[in-house]
């Protein structure tokens, strides 16, 4: 898509432009030999993709500083731009990015709805303990959201009822939890049992249902009003340069629209790198890294400015927006961020 | 402390107490009729709900659904009896327990070549979005009660039927003396066939009263494998009134532990519990020497 829009638009410095693709394989040795090949047989100017963030470091360990190349990178982990490397950029989520996105909107419900007392629940795994610990700590030192509750269950828990009541008694009226395992939907459905999602209005991260009917099959009416996230739902124009995405997408046959956040991505990758050789006016690694840092680009997630925080997963990142989505009457909808929102939030009938 | 929030937690101790009873009768049944632990009974649980789930998508009826599902676990059940159980088990009781460990994956493999790895939503007899309003402001899913009270019912008549049946007495004459009932005429081949099937569909109807409070997928009845094993040993294995006391007191452990000491680690509460039981009284609460 990136390459036939490029030399659709007279290509870059007056060249064709051509996008090498190979498969990474979620291995690292064949991802570091695919990149290897890339840049000393194809030439490449720059690399991008790599959606586990291990492989993205072996292969800038490997490749990407051994031959002074520009890397974007898919991956998630916050150490990757961390590390303040002048070579790597992102242009996509990350786990702290996540956080803070997630305390943004839980503040702002907070403000706009009144529901202020929160209560965290996820499960005892590494990436529900954490998220939550810096969730609850984040809010704390905030204070604008109180959390009444800060509590984990088993991650291969069946039964939250008792866990439910529990909070629903200590008064909250917002509710977050970084449960992924299998029993999300159950936990949903008990917090309707035990009349908690009539006070309280529930959040959650877990993903592997959306746009899809199990969820509705599933868990029902007791689903409804829940809040998940995503980076993307296809048919949302964050810019007018979406719909020329859609629109591509469609001619090469792909679909309607854009479906899955990582397209966007890699698209974006691809267009920042021709913009930033046009900016430098030349491939060099150098006066690229300078174009990326200076310029701005109109995208199809936003407008993009790469930050240069001095400390931190910021340097060298841009974070598209993080979209919050309510199940209404079983259909989800955006409620947030207020520039892309398909719908008002329901709030619990409580 | 809060009362409505311990009334809460007692309800659903015992809730969850009386459908740990039902599926760990099945359990302590094979035990004391076969001498083995059988660890598919919580799979054939699963292959229940599913079945009932597919029944359901014909008929739209879930009556006919429940009462479909239960008659094909029943045929399933004999024929994996006589292809699968009956034959290891002259190579002896280990061998045999051996093979139902195999069995269980088997089951769970073929749930999910034949219905995928996805959600569902369980057949239900009985609506289950209505809430009790109960004092202290407790509010409690009446679809628990009605599971609960249909655990109760069932553990209640299966103990009667072996009481007071003579399938029940030959079954309650072979538990308890092999040798002595095949001397007093008793079948024991037969009595063993039926009893496990019975066992198996205690199984799969306690599979289909929990489905509607869970998510049905092919991993559900991972947790209530060893549920079933704590409430067959605290009860004493064998000793099917034992289930009903186990059940309640390791329902009681899980929701109160869970409450009041570490959501996180609840389920860990029954097996200090088990571990306890097993130190102190290794036949159980009501088990025989």
């Amino acid at each position: 898509m990136a390459e036939k829009y490029l030399n659709d638009h007279g290509g870059v410095l007056g060249r064709p432009v051509k996008v090498v693709i190979e498969d990474d394989q979620s291995k690292l040795e064949v991802a570091t030999q695919a990149a290897e090949k890339m840049v000393t047989q194809d030439k490449a100017v720059a690399l991008a993709g790599f959606y586990k963030s291990f492989i993205t470091k072996g292969v800038f360990e490997s490749v990407s500083k051994k031959y002074n190349i520009v890397t974007f990178t898919a991956g998630w982990l916050d150490d990757l731009t961390a590390n303040h490397d002048k070579l790597m950029f992102r242009a996509g989520p990350f786990i702290g990015a996540q956080t803070d996105q997630w305390v943004a909107f839980l503040e702002y419900v907070a403000q706009k709805t009144g529901h202020n007392k929160l209560a965290a629940y996820s499960e005892n795994t590494d990436y529900g303990t954490s998220f939550q610990d810096q969730i609850v700590a984040a809010l704390k030192a905030h204070g604008k959201v109180q959390v009444v509750a800060d509590l984990h269950h088993d991650y291969q828990a069946t039964d939250f009822t008792t866990d439910l009541t529990k909070i629903k008694q200590t008064g909250a009226n917002l509710f977050w939890s970084a449960t992924v395992s299998s029993n999300v939907m159950t936990m949903i459905k008990q917090a309707y049992d035990v009349g908690l999602s009539h006070q309280a209005i529930m959040t959650t991260v877990a993903d592997g249902f959306y746009y899809t009917d199990e969820y509705a099959k599933t868990v029902g009416n007791k689903g409804d009003n829940v809040i998940i996230t995503s980076f993307h739902k296809p048919g949302i124009q964050y810019t007018n340069f979406t719909s020329t995405m859609d629109q591509l997408y469609k001619e090469m046959g792909y679909g309607t629209n854009v479906d899955y956040y990582i397209t966007i991505q890699e698209f974006q990758d691809v267009l920042l790198i021709a913009q930033a050789i046009k900016t430098a006016g030349s491939t060099d690694t150098n006066a690229m890294v300078q174009a990326l840092e200076s310029m701005t680009f109109n995208g199809p997630w936003g407008v993009i400015k790469f930050s240069m925080e001095a400390t931190g997963p910021y340097y060298h990142q841009w974070t598209p927006p993080m979209l919050f989505e309510q199940y209404q009457n079983l259909n989800l909808k955006v409620v947030y961020p207020e520039s892309v929102a398909e719908a008002p939030m329901i709030l619990p009938s409580g | 402390m809060d009362t409505s929030l311990l009334l809460t937690v007692l309800i659903d101790g015992v809730v969850l107490g009386l459908v740990y009873a039902l599926i760990g009768l099945g359990l302590s049944l094979v035990w004391s009729l076969m001498g083995i632990l059988n660890f598919a009974h919580v799979n054939f649980l699963l292959i229940a709900v599913y079945l009932g789930i597919m029944v359901f998508s014909f008929v739209s009826n879930p009556i006919i659904a429940v009462v479909g599902s239960l008659v094909l676990l029943a045929v399933i059940t004999l024929v994996v009896y006589r292809t699968l159980i009956t034959p290891v088990f002259k190579f002896g009781l280990d061998a045999a327990m051996m093979n139902t460990f195999a069995l269980s994956y088997f089951l769970v493999i073929t749930v999910l070549i034949l219905a995928g790895p996805y959600y569902r939503s369980g057949v239900t007899l009985f609506p289950t979005d209505l809430q009790l309003h109960l004092p202290l402001d407790v509010t409690y899913s009446a679809y628990r009660v009605f599971a609960a009270a249909m655990a109760f019912l069932i553990v209640l008549g299966t103990m009667l039927l072996i009481r007071k049946t003579m399938f029940g007495l030959a079954l309650k004459a072979a538990m308890q003396d092999t040798m002595a009932s095949v001397l007093m005429g008793i079948k024991l081949k037969r009595v063993t066939q039926w009893g496990f099937l019975l066992a198996i569909l205690l199984a799969g109807i306690a599979g289909l009263i929990i489905a509607p409070m869970y998510t049905v997928y092919p991993g559900m009845a991972d947790k209530f494998g060893p549920i079933s094993f704590a409430v067959a040993v605290v009860g004493g294995l064998g000793n099917i009134e034992g289930v009903i006391p186990a059940g309640i007191i390791i329902g009681l452990t899980e929701t109160l532990g869970g409450t009041y000491i570490s959501s996180a680690y609840k389920d860990a509460f029954t097996y200090i519990l088990l571990i306890a039981i097993l130190l102190i009284r290794p036949r159980g609460l009501l088990g025989r020497k």
